[in-house]
């Protein structure tokens, strides 16, 4: 049991070496809704998103998508860390606005 | 006022799920209403501390301060749910038996309610001081003090009611195993906070790996449906879950799985 845990551990520290570039989008809270909405990043990138509420309320940024929540106070901004994603649409939403604030990450292919 | 209900209705709720399954295991615990009531006044005053700290002190939050909170919480959580069900079976004469309560008493100890009590407030912690800076939110927007605590009081109320029917319900309808059905419970309950809890760990950047979905059923059963929501807590579905999130999960229920085979051998070999 010990050595089989042994093993997981170090080929899961192994495969966490690879280090993928850092790529950082900013978006915008105003008036309970994201601006841009969509907002496009590339696959195999480390994935930061940096919000700026300029709204005086709090929000919650939460996308079941690429499963992550955070909260952001009013008048401030947060990065939150998404890591690697595959190609795709992910759709993200406030938490406290979810009839204005929805918006979408599209991830595009890695340029050469 | 409506608005203001939903959110805290939904956060409510969840908390409404846990607390239920808690007072549905420690049902026959004599004594535990002061360590219940103990546990949702410390999530109160935990949660405002949080809610106020944030708010004057953001720029700690705005790093990975929140996720560190919430993967303390939820670890914290996720260590004593296990160590009540493994408890729970070493000690499962105490819940079957009809005792008499002052024998019941000597034999318990108080230490596991106090057990109760943390994983009570932890709960409320973590959804409390979101509907707080919610709350405080909407103050500082519209100012309408009257409307916000109509619809705080609102969703609380029918977020308690909810917890209630599952807390009745479950002793109804499972009275008989309801030792059980309440260890099945608190085992999936802990492994889906394990799994939030992997969530939190990749977004502070302390685990980087298997941090990609691995599927998507969320044509199936979203999360943001009422029975996904329902099972989002209780088993820890997720539509779209990474990899980490699956190791997690099946690694807290193999670790309890694991304990409480070994606490059923040393029966065995007592009889």
């Amino acid at each position: 049991m010990l050595r089989i845990c042994k093993i997981l551990i170090i080929t899961l520290l192994l495969t966490s070496c690879k280090k993928d570039l850092v790529e950082i989008v900013d978006i915008s809270i105003q008036n309970h809704k994201f601006i841009p909405s969509t907002i496009k990043a590339h696959s195999n990138r480390n994935i930061k998103i940096r919000v700026n509420n300029l709204d005086d309320s709090v929000e919650e940024f939460e996308s079941s998508d690429f499963n992550r929540e955070k909260i952001i106070l009013g008048n401030s901004t947060v990065t939150i860390n998404i890591g690697s994603l595959n190609t795709g649409t992910y759709k993200f939403f406030g938490e406290f606005h979810k009839d204005t604030a929805t918006g979408e990450l599209i991830i595009e292919e890695e340029k050469q | 006022m409506i608005g203001s209900a939903i959110i805290v209705f939904r956060e409510v709720f969840e908390i409404s799920i846990i607390l239920s399954i808690i007072l549905a295991a420690t049902n026959n615990i004599p004594k535990r209403k002061i360590f219940i009531l103990g546990g949702i006044v410390t999530g109160i005053i935990g949660s405002l501390i949080i809610a106020y700290t944030m708010s004057h002190f953001g720029e700690i939050f705005s790093q990975i301060g929140q996720e560190v909170v919430n993967i303390i919480s939820l670890l914290l959580a996720v260590l004593l749910i296990s160590w009540t069900v493994i408890w729970m079976s070493s000690n499962a004469k105490l819940f079957s038996e009809k005792l008499q309560k002052a024998s019941k008493e000597a034999d318990f100890g108080l230490r596991p309610l106090y057990v109760i009590s943390i994983i009570i407030a932890s709960a409320i912690l973590r959804e409390g001081s979101e509907i707080i800076l919610f709350l405080m939110g909407i103050y500082v927007s519209s100012g309408d003090i009257e409307n916000i605590i109509q619809g705080s009081l609102l969703g609380l109320l029918l977020g308690g009611v909810m917890g209630f029917l599952i807390y009745k319900g479950l002793l109804k309808f499972s009275y008989k195993h309801i030792f059980k059905v309440t260890s099945g419970l608190l085992i999936f309950l802990a492994a889906s906070m394990a799994s939030e809890m992997a969530n939190f760990l990749s977004a502070a950047n302390i685990l980087t790996f298997y941090s990609k979905p691995l599927w998507d059923s969320s044509h199936i059963l979203s999360e943001d449906s009422i029975l996904g929501k329902i099972l989002h807590v209780l088993l820890g579905y997720d539509s779209k879950p990474t990899g980490l999130q699956i190791i997690f999960y099946s690694f807290t229920i193999a670790f309890i799985y694991f304990n409480l085979s070994i606490v059923k051998a040393k029966k065995q070999s007592k009889v």
